[in-house]
């Protein structure tokens, strides 16, 4: 993974609030997260299952349109995807409480 | 019924929304976006559903105590925001621009 790929997770991760950073590819396989590997796994599978879901039914309902961006939003915190050809971005934060 | 309706209105007259539809546990269309026609408010209700339960399922397989506020799926052409809670499922979809760059 190349150096701008390593500055951009760290920056991400540095973020208040974020509990983890994962890139996932498009087999849905994690090559990158700053979780454990037990919980990027459970993620990533998930994760990029719901993803290929969501951007299938968005070109259901238009078939010239396309995922840009997913956020699932949750109790306790907050998942959001940016999808891209070949891979997932993931970050998970929790929420800010003021 | 009539906080429903204040809402509702609330939601119609923000600028940039194009569609909402409100449906039951039962997958009944109780309210849509009043140029929606009832087969668009079909389609929409029969791919959020779907969507918002496997998202439902996501969230929970992570934290079995967690659960789905709300999702938020973002097209080139438009926003679908969709919440879900045990009796309705509310679906709003929107037209969104770049924010400003800082």
């Amino acid at each position: 993974m190349s150096a701008a790929v390593e500055e951009t997770l760290k920056r991400i991760q540095s973020h208040r609030g974020v509990k983890g950073v994962l890139i996932v590819n498009s087999d849905g396989i994690p090559i990158r997260s700053t979780l454990s590997t037990e919980v990027t796994d459970s993620y990533a599978g998930l994760i990029a299952q719901l993803t290929y879901k969501a951007s299938s039914v968005v070109r259901t309902l238009d078939e010239t349109d396309g995922l840009t961006f997913l956020r699932i939003r949750s109790n306790k915190e907050e998942i959001m995807i940016a999808p891209d050809r070949d891979y997932l971005l993931i970050v998970i934060q929790r929420h800010e409480l003021n | 019924m009539s906080d429903v309706e204040e809402t509702l209105e609330r939601i119609k007259t923000k600028p940039g929304v194009i569609g909402y539809v409100i449906c039951n546990a039962e997958g009944t269309v109780l309210r849509r976006f009043p140029t929606m026609t009832p087969e668009q408010a079909e389609s929409y209700l029969v791919a959020m559903r779907r969507l918002a339960a496997k998202a439902g399922g996501v969230v929970r397989d992570m934290n079995p105590r967690d659960n789905l506020e709300y999702l938020r799926i973002r097209c080139k052409k438009q926003e679908v925001v969709v919440a879900r809670d045990e009796e309705f499922l509310v679906i709003v979809i929107q037209r969104w621009t770049p924010a400003e760059q800082a």
